[in-house]
């Protein structure tokens, strides 16, 4: 681990699905923080610091953002395309983790320039070992751009 | 009504589609056809009345008369004239003919006598050497004779030049038996002029005529002709002047025909000779006095029609002929020429020009009965009438041909855009297929993933002693597998409704949204809420148990986004509108952005994650609404503005299940 505080935007709208996240990473001792938004509206306005997360203390950027594809309101592709076309926002590695194992997904999202498509395995142990893997190779082995200050 | 004119309106387009593709073709070709209707009318004034046919003058078939011969026979023809004598060339074509057609052993000799260009007594003489040296030695036994030079000459000259035959004359104006005054063997055919009629006929066309002038060439003939007059002249309908020409040069003459006033009239009687002598024929004749005046011109002679003479009633040299040649072969047969008398009628017809009828502007009925008419024109269709009818039949294929294809093209049509429609029926089926195996897989995984992992964690916990998360983790399972339940339910009901629909009846709304909060238990009014039916709901026709299900739906939706601030009311009504009676569900509850007016009735669309339900129920509505032909759509005016859920179910009476 490098001694600086990295900061993980996970967009989950299943509460489980997040809590299994949370909870994999902190047995692994993966990320610092990790904050949780539950649609695609609260993604944007997280990430372009709109609405509630206007303040940039409720809003520091992410060195990773861990991307649900199925989410209400704006669905997980169109919050690939608009971080991917933010000049601020698209060195960010987003990282898909979806349930769905669709060809057609997976195409769609590496073509908005996801940096990864992963799917959530429903067997435990992978599930886990998913997560460890995910968190040693993206913020471990990754050598991510150093997140300006906020 | 309206509908009707609709359809005809969509039918006319179609059939503009068909025919003329676009509207400027459609153009183009409108004014393609106002640019052929002048050719076309033209061909069809062509067609019907532009052509003038000269009917055959003196065109009576002579009789065929046979005659058996053993030896070849000469007979002899003398012509008063010259070749070129319209009349005399016509009488001389009656004769031959007539002969020819008797017996091949005929064989008709013509001579001359030429007294228009030589009228002199001494050249008599010459030619009757010349006869002399011809025939002289022959016997003839006919001979025949045409107009009074001829039979003068014939009569002066016979005992020396052919004693024994018989002389058959024709052509004779104002014949009297003093002609033949001690003369045997001879008979003929007398040329009696229809004076009188020709006077009469055309004084009843031309009413206005107060003088008439008589054109005679003052030649033996002329006067002959001339003096044939004097009696009919007495009969005339009414009170005219009548002139004599006087001998005239070509140019005097025309002089004197361009000076008549227009309501004067010209009988030709017999012209040949100029007074200097000069020969001119009929048809020149005709042409030139018709030219020259403004009053008509009428003839006794066919020989003048069609070439500027009015008309009248007409003597046709050929017939004459003919008739004189079937007695010359009576004589040949046999029969004694003192038995044949002279025959002192002959055939006449009245007959008129059209061209000239058209221009003194004498109508076709003002004229006697059983008149002949030429020049008339003669529509085109009278003389080409197979080929008319074979041209109509061919275009009529044509155009039949042209509609069938026109036809077969709108079915082809019809039968194209049903293919289209069903495709798209199709796509959007396999569309919606394809996003409910995807979404239902996803939404199936889901708490998959969750009992998994939570289990797993429950595993972990309990080996490692920790009891602490151990109860909220069997609740998220719990929960997990709930959902799974609820949700497999529900794609079992959606499935369901697409196949299974029930016998429509008629029923009152009203009672079935009493129904439907019934069957809800009373959850909103438990809760604090209040729920409002409209009485006067309209009576729809429609299958019951779906539309109940529709509304139990809507107000359970209404009832799961009210406000935490305020008290949930909801309204069942309804409204009338054009189409219908549109039937309501409106809450005071959260409301909702016009941007998802759209995606809240898709398949597992929710838009708070957070609310309870699976996202199937507004899919299942939506579903059953359409399957009643029906249309549903929400309306709300933002956030924190309530929504209304309107649909319409229309009496269609039709088969349940078909989309429109």
């Amino acid at each position: 681990m490098t001694g600086e505080a990295l900061r993980i935007l996970l967009v989950e709208d299943n509460e489980d699905h997040a809590e299994l996240v949370k909870r994999n990473f902190a047995e692994h001792h993966v990320a610092n923080t990790i904050y949780h938004v539950r649609d695609g509206e609260q993604a944007l306005q997280y990430l372009f610091r709109q609405g509630k997360f206007a303040s940039a203390a409720d809003s520091p950027k992410p060195n990773l953002i861990l991307l649900d594809l199925r989410l209400p309101k704006v669905d997980g592709i169109e919050v690939l395309k608009q971080v991917k076309s933010s000049p601020e926002l698209k060195a960010i590695p987003v990282v898909v983790l979806t349930s769905s194992t669709s060809d057609k997904d997976a195409i769609k999202a590496y073509s908005s320039y996801a940096n990864s498509y992963l799917v959530k395995p429903v067997d435990f142990a992978k599930f886990t070992l998913l997560m460890k893997d995910l968190g040693y190779y993206w913020l471990a082995w990754n050598k991510n751009p150093t997140a300006s200050r906020v | 009504m309206a509908s009707m004119r609709h359809e005809r309106g969509a039918a006319l387009k179609r059939f503009s589609a068909v025919f003329f593709g676009t509207r400027t073709a459609a153009v183009v070709s409108t004014l393609f056809v106002v640019a052929a209707a002048v050719p076309i009318y033209s061909v069809y004034h062509e067609i019907m009345y532009s052509e003038r046919v000269v009917l055959p003058l003196g065109d009576k078939t002579p009789p065929r008369a046979r005659l058996a011969l053993d030896v070849p026979t000469e007979i002899l023809v003398i012509g008063s004239y010259h070749v070129g004598h319209e009349f005399g060339d016509a009488e001389m074509l009656g004769i031959l003919e007539t002969l020819k057609a008797a017996s091949p052993l005929l064989q008709p000799r013509i001579e001359y006598l030429d007294t228009k260009y030589y009228p002199e007594k001494e050249h008599y003489d010459r030619f009757a050497a010349l006869i002399e040296r011809k025939y002289g030695s022959k016997r003839l036994p006919v001979v025949m004779v045409t107009d009074d030079p001829a039979l003068d000459f014939a009569l002066t000259y016979r005992a020396a030049l052919f004693p024994a035959a018989a002389i058959v004359f024709c052509g004779i104006n104002d014949y009297t038996p003093q002609h033949l005054a001690g003369q045997q063997n001879v008979t003929g055919i007398a040329e009696a002029l229809a004076v009188g009629e020709t006077l009469a006929i055309a004084l009843a066309l031309h009413p206005l005529t107060k003088t008439i002038y008589l054109l005679d060439d003052h030649t033996a003939t002329g006067i002959a002709t001339r003096h044939n007059c004097e009696e009919p002249l007495t009969h005339l309908a009414r009170q005219v002047d009548v002139h004599d020409v006087d001998p005239l040069t070509r140019r005097e003459l025309v002089g004197l025909v361009r000076a008549l006033p227009a309501d004067s009239l010209i009988l030709v009687l017999s012209y040949s000779v100029f007074g200097d002598g000069e020969v001119i024929s009929h048809h020149a004749l005709a042409r030139l006095l018709s030219d020259s005046s403004r009053a008509p011109v009428y003839g006794l002679h066919e020989e003048l029609l069609g070439y500027g003479i009015v008309g009248g009633r007409l003597l046709a040299g050929r017939s004459h002929g003919a008739a004189a040649a079937e007695l010359a072969l009576r004589i040949l047969a046999g029969e004694p020429a003192a038995s044949i008398p002279v025959v002192k009628t002959t055939p006449t017809r009245v007959m008129f020009d059209d061209t000239e009828l058209e221009r003194f502007g004498v109508r076709l009925d003002e004229l006697p009965a059983g008149s002949i008419v030429v020049n008339r024109p003669v529509p085109f269709i009278e003389r080409h009438f197979y080929l008319v009818v074979s041209t109509v039949l061919v275009i009529l294929i044509l155009t039949t041909a042209i509609v069938a294809l026109g036809l077969n093209m709108g079915l082809r049509l019809r039968a194209q855009r049903i293919i289209e429609q069903q495709m798209a029926t199709l796509e959007t089926k396999n569309a919606e297929l394809e996003r409910f195996t995807y979404t239902a897989s996803h939404d199936l995984k889901s708490p998959l993933i969750t009992i998994k992992g939570f289990l797993g964690m429950l595993v972990g916990d309990a080996k490692a002693g920790r009891f602490a998360r151990m109860e909220s983790d069997i609740a998220r399972i719990e929960g997990a597998a709930d959902k799974m339940q609820i949700l497999l339910d529900d794609l079992l009901e959606l499935s369901r409704i697409g196949r299974v629909i029930g016998l429509p009846a008629d029923f009152s709304m009203t009672a079935v949204a009493e129904e439907a909060i019934e069957l809800l238990h009373g959850t909103v009014q438990t809760e604090g809420g209040e729920i409002v039916v409209a009485a006067d709901m309209p009576t729809v026709y429609a299958d019951q148990r779906r539309v109940r299900e529709v509304l139990q739906n809507l107000i359970e939706n209404a009832h799961k986004f009210t406000r935490p601030t305020a008290t949930p009311h909801i309204e069942v009504g309804w409204r009338a509108e054009a189409e219908g009676p549109v039937f309501f569900v409106k809450d005071n509850g959260l409301g909702l952005e016009p941007r998802f007016f759209d995606k809240i009735f898709g398949l597992f669309d929710k838009l708070d994650p957070a609310s309870p339900g699976t996202g199937i129920g507004l899919a299942l509505v939506k579903r059953i609404v359409e399957l009643h032909n029906g249309r549903i759509w929400v309306e709300s005016e933002g956030l924190g503005k309530g929504a209304t859920f309107c649909f319409t179910l229309p009496d269609t009476r039709r088969p349940m299940g078909r989309k429109s």
